[in-house]
């Protein structure tokens, strides 16, 4: 699986416009979820991830793996959601407050941390298998082995067996955040 | 540094806490955490509270995204973009076009490896000056005429170019190594069989000793200037590279070292196998995988480490110089060396001035001050070994 997605990169850096668009594919709804919390606008937001990807695509040679590729995203939306602030000519108090909220690195970097999160969990979810999910989706809940167990009429053991296989995708996936704040924070 | 491996393990703490995987020692750590502050605690439930409600409602925003569209107005985009690039190359080229009738044609892009090549002419290197092999008894044998000796228990021949150490059949007791060196003068360049095989290219300006036979664990050679190595596999006897302090080892493998004294920085470019190149005095080191270029600072004891086309490094071996968006400065440090001149800028400005280009390694490095010249943004005088350089 990281084969595939050196694959891609490569693929992408050499103008290759299906590699872009499954990176597109791949990346757009942590992204577009992220300039959300930014600007509480779908309009707005879908143009401002549009013309980031645009702007990507123009640096495309700066890339070589998706952690790199995908911190100059978030950079970059967050950069235009910054500018959007600034040029609405609305005099109001709220608006000052604001940049100063979202202009710092702490709400940047917590929006990151979530958005990640909600990708890989939804990631996590649409790849299991749909015994595996039921029980996923329970323990996000909050409900212990047992409780999940006899909530759907499984035996615990069978529960752990699906518990490891859905640790095992978020383990990967855990991997990835890490290497797109490393990214960030440089 | 401290922020980014805090949020690192508080995203991995939050993720093992929803899988419910949390260790004592961890539900501790986290609970600090979030008790901390308030936007911590808010952030904590955030993320965690009501996970179900969070992906429906995730899912619902999502589905209402236009996605499609988006991507259908960025592809447009790019097929606008791409032709008024073409356009406006066009006209930064006109002002560094290297055309050379016949020869070579090349254009300053995005892609400078998509360069076409119109000629057939024939590689030669100039000077009189020839390579020189020294022998570890101190003799000098210039490598212009044929040789053929017998030392110890190896043979060494030269034709053509070309040194080739052969192990001679009857070696009956390991011998204690002795070890020759090959100096390459400027404008010349060599090329050296050693006894196990391995082949290496010399470049103009070039020192390597090594041993006439290896013995021991290790092979190991000594290099000052730039070589090209093609090591034959041994995996119980590693290859070493010693450059300045700098071992290069290597098990199989091919790759270029570039490693001039004058200069700070050791260069190595692997093309195939793997190297690892390690500072004898910070004593750190670093693994480079295929396409990839190590650059050693001796000043700071910094390593760069990035992909690059091999080929742009390694073309001086098939009597190319090649050179990508490098400035005039660097040019003629390189030609330099293969030209045994001396530089001098009438304008400083012009020593900035960027070029791309893949020619011939030509006779008279008059011909390449030519191509340069038709950007008439340079001119070059030359008188014996010097050359001057003024703008236009």
């Amino acid at each position: 699986m990281i084969f595939n997605k050196r694959n891609t990169i490569e693929r992408f850096r050499n103008g290759d416009h299906k590699a872009f668009r499954a990176l597109y594919d791949t990346h757009f709804d942590s992204l577009y979820l992220f300039g959300l919390k930014y600007i509480p606008s779908q309009d707005v937001v879908e143009d401002i991830v549009q013309e980031s990807f645009i702007k990507v695509w123009e640096r495309r040679d700066d890339f070589f793996d998706e952690p790199s590729f995908k911190s100059f995203l978030y950079k970059s939306i967050r950069n235009s959601c910054l500018n959007y602030f600034e040029h609405k000519k609305v005099k109001d108090k709220f608006i000052n407050y604001q940049k100063i909220i979202f202009g710092g690195e702490s709400f940047f970097n917590d929006s990151i941390i979530e958005e990640e999160l909600n990708q890989i969990i939804a990631n996590t979810l649409n790849e299991l298998p749909d015994a595996s999910r039921d029980i996923y989706m329970l323990y996000l809940n909050g409900l212990k082995n047992q409780e999940i167990a006899d909530d759907l009429g499984i035996s615990v053991n069978t529960v752990k067996t699906q518990k490891q296989r859905a640790n095992k995708f978020l383990r990967h996936r855990l991997i990835e955040i890490v290497s797109i704040l490393t990214c960030i924070l440089q | 540094m401290r922020q980014i491996k805090d949020n690192i393990s508080l995203a991995s703490l939050i993720a093992k806490y929803t899988r419910g995987a949390l260790s004592e020692k961890e539900s501790m750590e986290l609970e600090k955490w979030i008790a901390s502050s308030e936007s911590n605690n808010a952030l904590f439930n955030k993320l965690t509270g009501n996970t179900l409600s969070n992906i429906k409602h995730r899912k619902t925003i999502l589905e209402s995204a236009n996605k499609e569209m988006v991507w259908n107005k960025i592809e447009s985009s790019l097929r606008k973009k791409k032709r008024t690039r073409i356009i406006s190359v066009l006209q930064v080229a006109a002002s560094i076009l290297l055309i050379v009738g016949a020869f070579t044609l090349v254009l300053i892009n995005k892609n400078p490896y998509s360069i076409m090549e119109k000629t057939s002419g024939k590689v030669v290197i100039s000077k009189n000056l020839s390579p020189t092999l020294i022998t570890s008894d101190g003799k000098a044998f210039s490598l212009d005429k044929k040789i053929k000796l017998s030392h110890q228990n190896v043979s060494i021949l030269n034709n053509n170019k070309k040194l080739v150490y052969e192990k001679s059949t009857q070696a009956v007791k390991p011998v204690k190594a002795t070890y020759n060196t090959i100096i390459v003068p400027k404008g010349a360049d060599y090329k050296l069989q050693l006894a196990d095989g391995t082949e290496v290219w010399l470049n103009s300006d070039t020192k390597l000793k090594y041993p006439s036979s290896f013995q021991g664990k290790n092979r190991k050679v000594y290099l000052e200037g730039e070589a090209f190595f093609d090591v034959t596999k041994d995996k119980s006897h590693p290859f070493i590279v010693n450059v300045n302090d700098v071992n290069v080892k290597v098990l199989g493998t091919s790759f270029n070292v570039n490693g001039y004294k004058d200069a700070s920085e050791i260069t190595t470019t692997l093309v195939e196998g793997k190297v690892k190149v390690e500072s004898n005095v910070s004593k750190s080191s670093r693994i480079i995988l295929p396409n990839e270029q190590l650059v050693f600072n001796t000043k700071s004891g910094d390593y760069i480490k990035q992909k690059v086309d091999t080929r742009l490094y390694t073309a001086w071996r098939n009597g190319r110089f090649v050179f990508c968006e490098e400035s005039l400065e660097d040019i003629m440090r390189r030609l330099s060396r293969i030209y045994d001149i001396e530089v001098f800028y009438m304008h400083k400005e012009v020593k900035n001035l960027k070029f791309s280009g893949d020619l011939s390694r030509y006779k008279d490095i008059e011909k390449i001050f030519e191509m340069l010249e038709v950007t008439k943004k340079v001119k070059f005088s030359k008188k014996n070994n010097t050359v001057i350089i003024e703008s236009l």
